[in-house]
């Protein structure tokens, strides 16, 4: 059925036929006429205070939810401050529709004001770009938008759509369904590959499974479980794959990588056998990539055909949709000869997660017992996103995700003032559930201005400063990795962040000692207001393990 | 081992596309070496042909990446070997007729006069990298060449499919 409107009604009427509840943002000249169609329609516009974090909103909300996130900004410096949050979002995986602005059509490509070629700079960030150039256009390419945003490996798309396209009226019709050819995300796994896979399992003495971000994505987890308690044998993530198993379950062994778990960075180095689940083993996960692939089998299970053979040569490949690719692996194996509870390499790795699983190396370390302490007064689905840095280490070691779409951070890009406007937005999302942001004091100030949104649209979030007034991460590799040169990592001194908090209408508070962290903690939770605590700590604690980049995952400094 | 590879890439004939592809051999610093683009019969298809030189690996993910992307329907990657090769050259020159004449013969190409002195050749891509040289002996006021298209032998080896 159509209808006569305005370009920027159709696109109102298209995302409210989403089911969009909810646009992050900030207006301008090239979205005025967007933002007058939105007036009328009960879709939620929460205002940012910065594009970026609009973006790093929708994201949050996108991952708590597993909904598509929709952001919005101008044209121009609207569209350049909101890349950082899209690529944030791409190399993630993460589903977010952006909507820009851009200048009328006839000032396109001559330096109008405020225009830039966004679809030119977002091309290699987006899984797709759209420009309608007709207001007709507008309703098949916000449907195909969130249909390729949603579907296979998901990630953002922007739809750039000009301001006399915005304005122009025309009948125009909404599709229910699209057909985008060239696209089929939907891929069946080959049987032979998992027989493949399955045969190989069976082989292995020591397999160690490695579930990633596509395995929280695509909700595979308790099949993930199923398969090794079958085997009884340990399951790693990645940094992205937190939380897709309850990290407290007994084969449980936590994250690898350069911030890996003791106990999970030795079992996957002393295994024969790898099976990765979503994951694209990536450098800050497998670190030394010869080291980490030698004198063993990986399978890698993945939707992603680019992914194949990507930074593994010779893995075995299983390519399709996780669930029924691990659905397959599951049972083909218990067709064959399942493990015993005693195998030497349960043994294994009963006594290294035994022996290691509590263990906080360094002295002193205050921040790994905050980050527990956390955990302790957290509800299992209560959700915890981080900033980048030393905080977003230690809440990679120490915070146990218990669901998946709990533990939300930048894994891939590693956005430093990502987490703050990520909890907004998972708060909006999941408004029931407490939500806190693992914080340093550097990646805070990158986006604190957040504070403003987070107080006058009532989302209350608990932002836990780990407040070191250095870069924490960049001290930590100039102390150890450059000689204890340090340059450019001292903070000085940092602001008042209780004081900035109230400035902004927050409440804010600096604790002293564990104890007194966790009664504001509480209270901070139970406040239902936006929270800022500031835990100081030491300049020079360090996260450990560490592995310096170059090295292989046996390499760990503790 | 590094050898000159051909990509046939199906695509939606609109903005933009060309641009993609080239921008995924860009980001991994590649120089293309030729790319031609040409309508299939299918409307709203177009094919692009590209030659880089790359090994085994880097062919088959460039190939898979190429394909990712939504506006391409299929890839095709061959080695050059075990492709049908031609490229296409004109040249616009000042000078003798009958000399030009003389070298046309020698490659089978031909003299074509309307008001401007123009040879043209196609052939083999060997063929036109000499044509081309010995051609500086004459003043060339402009010269296009197509960069090579090609069609998959019957019996070529080592061709990857994606796609349809």
């Amino acid at each position: 059925m159509a209808s006569y409107i305005s370009g920027a009604q159709a696109l109102v009427r298209a995302l409210e036929k989403e089911k969009v509840e909810v646009i992050f943002g900030i207006p301008g000249g090239a979205t005025l006429t967007f933002y007058d169609a939105l007036k009328d329609s009960s879709i939620r516009h929460v205002l940012a205070r910065h594009e970026q974090s609009a973006a790093h909103m929708a994201d949050g909300y996108a991952r708590a939810s597993g909904k598509v996130g929709v952001c919005t900004a101008t044209s121009g410096p609207g569209a350049t401050n909101l890349l950082t949050g899209i690529a944030t979002a791409y190399l993630d995986s993460s589903p977010v529709v952006a909507i820009t602005g851009q200048v009328a059509k006839d000032y396109i490509g001559k330096d109008a004001f405020q225009e830039i070629d966004t679809v030119g700079i977002y091309t290699p960030v987006v899984k797709y770009a759209f420009q309608p150039l007709s207001a007709a256009e507008i309703p098949f390419d916000v449907k195909a938008a969130f249909y390729i945003a949603s579907t296979g490996r998901q990630g953002p798309v922007l739809i750039d759509v000009p301001k006399d396209v915005q304005i122009e009226k025309a009948e125009i019709d909404f599709p229910e369904k699209v057909e985008i050819k060239g696209y089929r995300p939907y891929i069946s796994p080959h049987p032979e590959a998992v027989r493949e896979a399955a045969k190989l399992i069976i082989q292995a003495q020591k397999p160690i499974i490695l579930v990633g971000g596509g395995a929280v994505k695509s909700g595979v987890g308790p099949k993930v479980v199923e398969l090794a308690e079958m085997l009884m044998i340990p399951v790693a993530s990645t940094l992205m794959g937190k939380g897709a198993i309850p990290e407290n379950h007994f084969l449980a062994v936590g994250p690898i990588g350069m911030h890996g778990t003791y106990h999970a960075n030795t079992l996957i180095m002393e295994s024969d056998l790898v099976i990765g689940i979503g994951v694209r083993f990536s450098d800050r996960t497998t670190m030394d990539i010869k080291e980490f692939s030698k004198d063993k089998i990986i399978l890698h299970f993945d939707i992603d055909p680019t992914e194949a053979r990507k930074n593994i040569l010779n893995e075995l490949p299983v390519i399709g949709d996780l669930n029924e690719s691990v659905s397959m692996l599951v049972s083909e194996i218990r067709k064959m000869m399942p493990y015993t509870k005693d195998s030497p390499w349960y043994k294994r790795v009963k006594e290294l997660k035994e022996y290691y699983e509590d263990k906080i190396f360094g002295e002193n370390v205050m921040s790994p017992l905050v980050i527990k302490k956390i955990r302790e007064v957290l509800h299992p689905d209560d959700i915890v996103t981080t900033e980048v840095g030393q905080a977003q280490a230690w809440a990679e070691l120490f915070y146990k995700a218990l669901a998946p779409r709990t533990f939300i951070t930048s894994g891939g890009l590693g956005t430093m003032g990502f987490g703050f406007p990520a909890a907004i937005g998972a708060k909006v999302a999941k408004f029931d559930k407490t939500v806190v942001d693992i914080a340093g004091d550097g990646s805070f100030l990158m986006t604190s201005n957040s504070l403003a949104t987070s107080v006058s649209e009532g989302i209350p979030v608990v932002v836990v400063i780990l407040n070191n007034s250095v870069l924490g991460m960049i001290a930590q590799w100039q102390r150890i990795v450059y000689n204890n040169r340090y340059i450019a990592s001292s903070l000085g001194e940092t602001p008042n962040f209780p004081a900035l908090a109230k400035a902004y209408g927050a409440e804010g508070v600096r604790v002293n000692g564990l104890e007194d962290f966790e009664k504001y903690l509480k209270e901070a939770i139970k406040s239902e207001v936006t929270y800022v605590i500031d835990v100081p700590i030491s300049p020079e604690e360090n996260v450990f393990p560490f592995v310096p980049a170059g090295k292989s995952l046996k390499e760990m400094i503790v | 081992m590094k050898k000159e590879r051909v990509f046939f890439i199906t695509v939606a004939d609109k903005p933009g596309v060309l641009f993609k592809i080239t921008n995924i051999f860009r980001r991994r610093n590649f120089n293309i070496e030729s790319v031609t683009v040409g309508k299939t019969l299918v409307k709203g298809e177009s094919q692009i042909v590209i030659v880089i030189n790359a090994d085994d690996e880097e062919a088959d993910s460039f190939a898979r990446m190429v394909k990712k992307l939504i506006d391409v329907y299929e890839v095709i990657e061959a080695p050059k070997e075990s492709c049908y090769a031609q490229e296409l050259l004109l040249a616009k020159l000042d000078g003798e007729h009958e000399e030009l004449e003389k070298l046309a013969k020698k490659y089978g190409a031909e003299v074509v006069e309307n008001g401007s002195l123009i040879i043209k050749y196609a052939g083999e891509p060997s063929n036109v990298e000499m044509l081309a040289e010995e051609l500086t002996r004459f003043k060339i006021i402009h010269i296009s060449r197509t960069g090579i298209t090609a069609v998959v032998k019957e019996d070529g080896k080592d061709i990857l499919r994606f796609g349809r």
